[in-house]
């Protein structure tokens, strides 16, 4: 593909699967044997998810994937507040529900047919070095298990990209080209009740004092046109800060607020916009945010007496 | 996506997001059996597990809803031990409590 097409590059995390109010697959046969039976609020969750993949186009260059795909264990509140408890299966969860973005995704310089044939049936060969152009941060500690384990998992069955580590998720991807757009991408960020422009604008502080140090020493492989920062964990909603050639994102997550955010982090002052994901098309160094993956999130019912 | 290419929408407020959590049991008057208190929850969330429903028969207990003695029977029950938490006592769940 030349750099003057189009690319497009989708964003998404926090999916919180298997949460009480997080996104979960639907008719998915959990541990138990049982097909879990989804409340409202996940059937919400999922509806928006379905409607979300119709308006995906049909071929995504680049997904990146920012942690907290998976709920984890819960351990703080017993996993009383999961619908599924064993991180295997809640592994395959997420690639259940991912799959169906997966399969847009170009592979990464191919030497061979990724594909065999089977019985008529058309597989993917069973070898690690296939590689999509998909590309995992790892999440907060808590959901993600030791080194990362549910999303390694993930990233293992949906043929990630790995690391020159061998890992499939990196805590921070700092300095990804695509085309002239250079990409941050990590999942946490302060988390502030108010004032929730200040984490993106320390962001874009941050990143000009890296850029112009790599600068300085003659580091830059090519000058970026633009620059885009990724960040998630909060889940504000979509939040975007521009700022001369930089764009700061704050990621929606695609779960909806639970009593630790309402009551912890944002101690019953803020309910999030929306839930989704966001992508963005690339072409000549221009980058244009697509929005159109946004979903209300539930609002405070008025009561009037 | 519907016919008209509009989006969903939740149907549902964020008040009552957060009493799919924390149901509000305090709307019945009588005193509720172990039964009727998890067919509530049940009502609330189909897939309630069974660290769920022994947190929320905490909430019942002290709400006064139910009887400490049918709690503590749950509490200690076979399911808990099944999720590989404290075995409190050897009681099971009773549906007729």
């Amino acid at each position: 593909m030349g750099s003057n097409a189009a690319r497009f590059v989708l964003a998404l995390g926090d999916l919180h699967s298997f949460h009480a109010v997080g996104l979960t697959p639907k008719d998915f046969q959990i541990s138990t044997g049982l097909v879990l039976p989804l409340n409202f609020a996940q059937e919400y969750a999922y509806e928006c998810w379905l409607d979300c993949l119709e308006r995906l186009p049909e071929r995504i260059d680049v997904l990146t994937l920012n942690g907290d795909l998976a709920e984890g264990q819960n351990l703080a509140q017993e996993a009383r507040l999961l619908s599924e408890v064993d991180p295997t299966f809640q592994s395959r969860g997420v690639s259940h529900l991912l799959r169906p973005i997966v399969k847009r995704v170009p592979f990464h310089n191919l030497s061979e047919n990724p594909f065999i044939i089977v019985g008529g049936e058309m597989y993917l060969r069973d070898d690690p070095d296939i590689e999509r152009h998909i590309y995992m941060q790892q999440g907060s500690n808590y959901h993600t298990g030791r080194g990362a384990a549910i999303e390694e998992r993930i990233g293992e069955t949906l043929h990630a990209r790995k690391g020159k580590d061998g890992h499939y998720v990196q805590p921070w991807r700092s300095s990804l080209f695509i085309d002239d757009v250079m990409f941050d991408i990590a999942h946490n960020q302060s988390v502030v009740s108010r004032y929730r422009s200040m984490p993106l604008d320390r962001e874009i502080g941050f990143m000009l004092e890296r850029i112009g140090r790599a600068w300085i020493k003659g580091l830059l492989p090519k000058r970026p046109k633009k620059i885009v920062i990724i960040r998630s964990h909060a889940h504000y909603g979509f939040r975007v800060l521009r700022e001369e050639n930089i764009i700061a994102i704050s990621l929606p997550s695609w779960k909806q607020m639970d009593g630790f955010i309402s009551r912890g982090k944002m101690v019953n002052r803020y309910v999030p916009e929306n839930i989704g994901c966001v992508g963005f098309w690339i072409q000549g160094g221009e980058v244009e945010i697509v929005d159109d993956y946004l979903y209300p999130h539930p609002q405070p019912h008025w009561e009037v007496i | 996506m519907n016919d008209k290419g509009e989006k969903p929408t939740p149907g549902f407020s964020f008040d009552e997001l957060q009493n799919l959590l924390f149901p509000d049991i305090s709307d019945e008057d009588d005193l509720m059996t172990v039964a009727e208190i998890v067919e509530l929850m049940k009502k609330h969330m189909p897939q309630i597990t069974s660290p769920m429903i022994d947190y929320r028969l905490g909430q019942a207990l002290k709400a006064g809803k139910v009887e400490r003695k049918r709690v503590r029977r749950i509490i200690g029950g076979q399911q808990r031990y099944a999720f590989g938490y404290r075995k409190v006592g050897g009681g099971k769940i009773v549906d007729d409590a």
